[in-house]
């Protein structure tokens, strides 16, 4: 186990390194210069000077190898660079910005696990039956429904018409409590449900292999009591496969959090992202890639050792 | 100037409706008695809307303001720069004048009023003399006298500050603090209107004051995320991405012209909301009491929810079909002038703007005192654009690639001039690219020789917006095209202090535009701000797109 852990955890820098570089081309392939966004949109904007000197300072003059050696220097230092748009440091943007982020993350992860993994076990359990067709419908839907939509959806009826929970705004949970969850209901419930109808349908494919398992038939045979079956046989070995699924999902909520963040005005990463592409701001771009892709390599590993963790079965060597 | 223009026609119109019987007849009067009855609408059980807001109109006024209450503002992007010296985005003007006065105010009749500056004068065309105001301080207690103002002044200078005012007051050659109160400004070349850069707090305007304790305290860049200035509020928590807190400047003594002193309210909240359809869902809700940038295919809604309402600021955006224009093809005179006879400016403004536009007369809109009516323009007539086209050369017709921005509502407008004029016989392809994009490959690199673009319209002194547009050097001048003859007069009327003598120099810059065609001017657009009924005081600016001016607004229960 820890000589497979050395292992993955040794691939990661290289896997990063490889992100990295593929990243720093793309960005720069997207037509449209740091430079240009600086131009406001004042009678007199930036003079030249200014310009050229805003150029230099950036350093867009030098190749594009050099830009990406010195940035890489620094980030092995600790130092993601400043923006380009706005001058500050792209770490304390980050640093501002992970725990909103994360906070509507791990509540839609929560909304979605709740809704996706007893729907799943409903419907393989009464498979074929006008439950089950109910169930992978919704789960359908969740899967197809685009997130934007869905979110002025449920604005329109909480905000709108009942009035019950807020549209926009971010507030910490250790602040308040109380408010952060009437903040976080909305856009969690529109992330959490886009992800439940994966979920929903993994748990249900895995719960149906699981129940025509030898073990189930001993388990009642012995004269166990359906439930028990289910929920201490079944369910415990089908959740195997679908904690990987979850894992997985992370990659999907990040990306949903792009739209989300925008949609409910919260400042989290994936709203930076959409600003920075906008702006074309390449230090915080790469520092938003950064942060997603190691997330999403430390889940994937996390996920591979809570495996082996769970399950007896699987040894890594 | 015209006898009754479009601004005096509108608000006619506007005042007949309301205020006709007890204004007595002040509609025909002009501006200056608009100002004293004013035009916006204070009737609350009404379900009018907030009035038309047109130069010379004042705030809504029979009613007392009240003083207390909070207001929330919807911002439709984060914060670039918190600094009001380094301001780069157009929705920053309305924070910036709470928090940080201009040192001259311009009205909307395009005056320039006394401020922080108690006085000012024009002494020569290199030199302005300011008198500052005693006794004020930045809300972090540091005295603002002159060498504050100078250190202010000064600091838009610096690159690495990267303020785009910098080219402005790159101007300003020397300053002379010979007392606490007295400011000697000298200016590198003649300027006769370098002084209105002085009302102006972003961007483009090198108006705000910045604390030098401050400033010497944090550095530029811990003071972008903390500025402190002088105005009627001041920052209480600023977080870039979601909101800026404003709240009452308790030392603020500074007496308004009706004997009132600022602000009404304990506490302005801007908070940022990307999406337009979200802000409008939070009006309706009243999480957010105020919209300043909102979406005009809103507007039905507004007028349906009958806590709402919304001003309409007249003539404040201006669109063009602009060139590249020592690049062919559109470096023939006669095409150019085909393309302006063969745009239906009426069709696009329906189309585009749903009625809160009109066709667009020439580079001066009635905003600037300069505007005059009577002053040439082109207007669709398909017939002679047919001629000039074959006058260039085209008989048969030609090809076009115009370029514009990726945003609604550009696309549309490439999709109209692309129907129109394959009438004439000139093929369009359109080409649609986010702004930094927009401005590498016209702008800078002229790529593209013909672009939809957007721009404020000229208020107050014109001169800059030519200056930016037709002079050699111009920032919006695509390409950088030499015009050597729109150089002579800019700089003629940099150096002309009498503002009639200026006017005609402009008049002459405007014919100049006409007889080469130098662009197809397209729409003079309106802008809207949506807002609770219950929020009062609210006005327009007349500089910067018409953005709401929240100076004097109150909250009314």
């Amino acid at each position: 186990m820890s000589a497979y852990l050395m292992r993955r955890l040794l691939q990661m820098p290289l896997v990063l390194l490889l992100v990295t570089v593929a990243l720093f081309a793309i960005i720069r392939l997207i037509p449209g210069d740091p430079v240009y966004t600086l131009i406001g949109q004042s009678e007199t904007g930036l003079d030249e000077e200014t310009v050229a000197a805003l150029r230099e300072d950036l350093g867009l003059n030098d190749p594009i190898w050099m830009q990406y050696g010195r940035w890489l220097g620094d980030v092995v230092r600790g130092d993601l660079g400043r923006s380009s748009t706005n001058r500050s440091d792209v770490s304390e943007q980050l640093k501002k910005r992970i725990p909103v982020t994360l906070q509507v993350g791990a509540a839609s992860l929560l909304i979605a696990i709740i809704i996706g993994i007893p729907a799943g076990t409903i419907a393989a359990v009464k498979r074929g039956t006008w439950l089950d067709g109910l169930v992978t419908m919704i789960a359908m839907f969740g899967i197809a429904v685009p997130s934007f939509w869905l979110a002025m959806l449920v604005i329109w009826l909480f905000v709108v018409e009942l009035g019950w929970l807020p549209a926009t705004g971010f507030v910490d949970l250790w602040v308040d409590p109380a408010a952060a969850i009437r903040h976080m209901i909305l856009p969690a419930l529109v992330l959490g449900l886009t992800l439940s109808g994966s979920i929903m349908r993994y748990t249900r494919s895995s719960v149906l292999e699981v129940l025509g398992a030898e073990f189930v038939r001993t388990a009642r045979s012995k004269g166990l009591n359906e439930r028990v079956v289910i929920g201490r046989h079944a369910l415990r070995n089908a959740l195997l496969p679908v904690m990987t699924i979850v894992g997985l999902q992370l990659g999907t909520l990040l990306g949903g959090s792009v739209i989300t963040e925008s949609m409910f005005a919260l400042p989290g990463v994936g709203r930076l992202a959409v600003e920075a592409i906008n702006g074309r701001d390449y230090q915080t771009l790469q520092g938003v890639a950064l942060f997603f892709a190691v997330t999403v390599l430390l889940v994937n590993l996390l996920t591979d050792i809570a495996y082996a963790v769970i399950d007896p079965r699987i040894r890594y060597g | 100037m015209n006898e009754k223009n479009y601004w005096q026609r509108k608000a006619t119109f506007s005042i007949g409706r309301r205020r006709l019987l007890t204004s007595g007849g002040a509609a025909a009067v002009g501006l200056a008695a608009l100002a004293a009855v004013g035009c916006g609408d204070d009737d609350d059980d009404s379900t009018e809307p907030n009035g038309t807001s047109a130069p010379g109109s004042s705030p809504t006024a029979a009613e007392t303001p009240k003083k207390g209450g909070s207001i929330v503002v919807r911002r439709p992007s984060s914060f670039t720069f918190g600094d009001p010296q380094r301001s780069s985005s157009g929705y920053d003007t309305t924070a910036n004048l709470l928090f940080a006065a201009p040192l001259l105010n311009l009205t909307k009749s395009g005056e320039l009023n006394a401020y922080i500056a108690e006085s000012w004068e024009q002494a020569d065309a290199t030199t302005i003399n300011l008198k500052l105001r005693d006794g004020l301080q930045f809300t972090d207690g540091t005295p603002l006298d002159a060498d504050a103002v100078k250190f202010s002044l000064l600091r838009y200078q610096t690159p690495e500050l990267a303020s785009p005012a910098r080219g402005t007051m790159a101007s300003i050659d020397s300053i002379e603090a010979p007392d606490k109160s007295t400011l000697v400004l000298k200016l590198k070349k003649p300027n006769s209107t370098f002084v209105q850069a002085l009302c102006g707090p972003a961007p483009g305007g090198g108006s705000a004051l910045v604390s030098p304790t401050a400033v010497g305290k944090l550095g530029d860049d811990k003071f972008n995320e903390a500025p402190v200035s002088i105005g009627p509020y001041m920052i209480e928590t600023f977080d870039r991405g979601a909101q800026m807190v404003l709240v009452r400047n308790p030392n603020w003594t500074l007496k308004e012209e009706d004997g009132s002193v600022l602000p009404f309210l304990d506490k302005v909240t801007f908070k940022v909301i990307p999406e337009a359809a979200v802000a409008m869902a939070s009006l309706q809700a009243g999480e957010i009491d105020i919209d300043y940038v909102p979406s005009a295919d809103n507007l039905a809604q507004v007028k349906s929810v009958s806590s709402l309402t919304y001003i309409e600021a007249m003539a404040t955006g201006l669109t063009a079909l602009s060139f590249v224009t020592n690049k062919p093809p559109v470096d023939i005179v006669a095409f150019r002038k085909a393309l302006a006879y063969g745009i239906d400016r009426e069709e696009v403004a329906t189309v585009i703007a749903a009625g809160a536009a009109q066709p667009a007369k020439g580079p001066l809109s009635p905003a600037t005192w300069a505007y005059d009516e009577s002053l040439p323009a082109y207007s669709y007539d398909p017939a002679k654009a047919k001629a000039a086209l074959s006058e260039a050369g085209f008989p048969n017709g030609t090809d076009l690639t115009i370029l514009t921005y990726s945003s609604q509502p550009y696309p549309k407008y490439g999709e109209l001039l692309q129907a129109q004029l394959a009438k004439i016989g000139v093929k369009i392809k359109v080409e649609s690219v986010e702004v930094p994009v927009f401005t590498e490959q016209f702008r800078a690199k002229a790529t593209y020789v013909a672009a939809v673009e957007g721009m404020p319209v000229a208020s107050g002194d014109p001169w800059s917006f030519f200056n930016a547009r037709y002079g050699s050097v111009g920032q919006y001048n695509a390409g950088k095209v030499p015009n050597p003859d729109f150089d002579v007069l800019i700089d003629k009327a940099a150096g002309e202090l009498d503002q009639k003598k200026r006017g005609d120099i402009y008049h002459e810059l405007v014919k100049l535009d006409y007889e080469k065609s130098m662009r197809a001017w397209l729409l003079w657009l309106n802008s809207l701000t949506f807002h609770q009924k219950s929020v009062q005081g609210l006005d327009t600016l007349p500089i910067y797109n018409g953005q709401v001016d929240l100076r004097r607004a109150w909250r009314k229960s």
